[in-house]
């Protein structure tokens, strides 16, 4: 239960600041929306290719949503660096909080990020005339990426 | 519950022997360091910079593992048992490990959890702890708004949350203008006084070790080499300074001139500054000043000091501090 509390206040950490700033805030969502909105009106031909089933919007949309995970889940580990200069990352080192929750605290903020992120994403995919057969799937995809990209960040 | 204040009946607070830490490279910050902090004492580990202060803190609050040695904080070893070491400890680091994007109260919450402190009481000691580092006004201000000293008052508030029984001080003044270094003297000799907190100051300011310090241990190269209260250890170099300044004339001719009173001891010439050690200051001047008249050698000024730490951490680390820092 206290390791629990204590996860939660780390990544309450992180959400703080992401929170707190308005223009990265702004700069995290509308990337993927430019992605989408730019790369979808550009290779939109594509479709037309011979053996191309569906419309482009449909294919792009999975591979923003991964995008997104991946990059995300590499910058999760900026916010510890910025920790070590700052000596914050001693400070809580020093407690006897449990030391799982430094780095799940940090990747639950990371998850949490990326699943709004992607629920923006769908919605305006679906907007754009995307058709997504399972949407629940999809998140899970981009949720068990974001685990396995943040391990092969960690290694 | 998790506030710690477990008995302990040793008379130390901290106990360290043989420390041994090599970094990278060959650097060997820690040569066999040994520490002992009595319990309800304010204790100065003074050094210049590179010495081994810090690499000590790091060992004896869990940061790091010595190649070496062994230390006992607040009754408990830092290397088998170092969770219950850290619910006795606290904590002021060096660098600020306050987070700039939480307000102060948020810092001083967060803090609370780490050391399983919930609810309304965390709520209540926040807003006291807050209220008694005058804090309360900017209490939900964002910390990156606040001045230096605000920063480091929170710092402290932060590392004093739990009520620990060992406080750590590393180098607690380091870029405070005069004001804010006032108040934080103050506070620590407070803490000290009424609490009797054991607080182990690291510093390489030679009169806040003069001044807080009840103990002091000089370390240099990673050894303590020399140890005592400040003024055990300044009347151990057993009278005063003289130093002239000399107006012309040859300085080495000058100091081979006061080599030949009788009064003066360990003369040494820095660049226009003769130096030389007596045991009585006031006696000695009138014939150090005829020595250099004789060789025609005229003094601009004579100053008569009192030993200093300076002076202390000359002898025992055989430079001066200005030379180490």
């Amino acid at each position: 239960m206290t390791a629990l509390r204590q996860t939660w206040q780390v990544a309450l950490r992180y959400l703080r600041v992401i929170a707190r700033q308005p223009a990265f805030l702004f700069i995290a969502l509308v990337q993927p929306i430019i992605w989408l909105l730019l790369f979808g009106a550009l290779f939109k031909a594509v479709a037309q290719i011979r053996g191309f089933h569906g419309s482009y919007v449909d294919y792009l949309t999975p591979g923003v949503v991964v995008m997104l995970a991946v990059s995300s889940a590499g910058w999760t580990g900026m916010g510890f660096i910025e920790d070590m200069d700052r000596g914050v990352m001693d400070r809580m080192l020093v407690t006897p909080a449990w030391r799982g929750a430094f780095n799940l605290g940090s990747v639950a903020q990371c998850v949490l990020s990326v699943v709004i992120q992607t629920l923006l994403i769908i919605g305006l995919a679906v907007l754009l005339g995307a058709h997504i057969a399972n949407v629940p799937v999809l998140i899970l995809v981009a949720v068990l990426m974001l685990r396995f990209a943040r391990k092969v960040e960690v290694s | 519950m998790y506030c710690a204040r477990t008995p302990f009946d040793s008379h130390n607070s901290i106990e360290a022997s043989g420390l041994v830490k090599t970094y990278p490279g060959d650097v060997r910050a820690l040569d066999g360091l040994d520490l002992e902090v009595e319990a309800g004492t304010v204790f100065g580990l003074l050094g210049p910079n590179g010495a081994g202060k810090s690499t000590t803190v790091r060992i004896l609050t869990t940061l790091s593992s010595p190649d070496a040695g062994s230390a006992r904080v607040a009754g408990h070893d830092v290397l088998a048992e170092p969770v219950r070491v850290r619910h006795a400890i606290g904590v002021v680091g060096q660098k600020h490990g306050v987070d700039f994007d939480a307000t102060g109260r948020e810092n001083l919450v967060v803090q609370g959890e780490f050391y399983g402190l919930t609810g309304a009481a965390l709520r209540r000691r926040a807003a006291e702890s807050l209220e008694r580092f005058g804090l309360a006004d900017a209490a939900d201000r964002l910390v990156k708004t606040y001045s230096g000293g605000m920063q480091r008052r929170l710092d402290v508030a932060m590392g004093l949350l739990h009520r620990p029984q060992v406080l750590f001080l590393d180098e607690p003044t380091t870029g405070l203008d005069p004001e804010a270094r006032a108040q934080m003297w103050a506070e620590i000799e407070r803490l000290a006084r009424e609490e009797g907190m054991t607080i182990l100051l690291t510093t390489h300011y030679l009169e806040e070790a003069d001044r807080l310090a009840s103990q002091l241990a000089i370390v240099d190269r990673g050894r303590i080499v020399a140890r005592g209260t400040p003024d055990a250890l300044k009347s151990e170099l057993h009278g005063d300074t003289i130093a002239v300044e000399l107006a012309n004339g040859d300085g080495p001719a000058a100091a081979a001139a006061l080599e030949r009173v009788p009064e003066a001891r360990e003369v040494a010439l820095e660049g226009r500054t003769l130096r030389a050690r007596a045991s009585n200051g006031g006696a000695a001047v009138p014939a150090v000043l005829a020595a250099l008249e004789a060789h025609g050698v005229r003094a601009a000024a004579v100053t008569l000091s009192r030993p200093s730490l300076d002076d202390v951490y000359l002898r025992y680390a055989g430079r001066t501090w200005e030379e180490a820092a």
